[in-house]
């Protein structure tokens, strides 16, 4: 999982099915240190994260297993997730 | 895989309920194996802060080696050896 930090979060009403029910946000991969390492993508948050909040994400595949409830096979179209809020690095 | 260093602790209390009740770390890759910028890997080898350590990238090992194959794991990274030694000619 790498760092990021949120910066915001996007609006769409119209979208896949698939997709409804979940926040997308605008993700900043960062390093522990919050300097931004690449540009910014959108991630789908399971969590409830806030903006400017320090947080980890998966990307590939395996952002789709972030989904609740997901089975190993799924068919969700996400390549970005968030799966956690850091609270401290020590 | 590849070797890195663990850097420290992460600790995360709103996180996934998919991910694993082990410690996370945060690691960097040692020289020549890919972007020097620290990432969160699961711990399974209850390895600490200066070690070296070898780090899987890859999903499906990765969720064979932290519990249940069957059972989501949304995460790629996870540390699955402590290294004492590295020989090179």
């Amino acid at each position: 999982m790498q760092y990021g930090i949120v910066k915001g979060s996007v609006v769409a009403t119209q979208k896949l099915k698939d997709l409804s029910g979940f926040s997308l946000k605008v993700v900043l991969p960062c390093d522990e240190q919050r300097n931004q390492t690449s540009e910014a993508i959108i991630a789908i948050d399971p969590i409830g994260a806030r903006t400017e909040d320090l947080i980890m994400w998966v990307g590939k595949r395996e952002a789709s297993l972030a989904i609740p409830g997901a089975p190993l096979v799924n068919n969700y179209p996400v390549d970005a997730a968030i799966t956690g809020i850091i609270d401290d690095i020590s | 895989m590849i070797l890195a260093k663990v850097v420290s602790r992460v600790v995360s209390t709103a996180k996934l309920d998919t991910l694993p009740h082990r410690q996370l770390l945060s690691v960097k890759p040692l020289e020549n194996f890919g972007e020097q910028t620290q990432i969160i890997a699961i711990d399974t080898v209850q390895a600490g802060p200066g070690d070296t350590v070898l780090v899987m990238q890859e999903g499906t090992g990765a969720r064979q080696c932290v519990g249940e194959p069957n059972t989501p794991l949304p995460s790629q990274t996870v540390i699955v050896g402590i290294v004492d030694e590295i020989q090179t000619a």
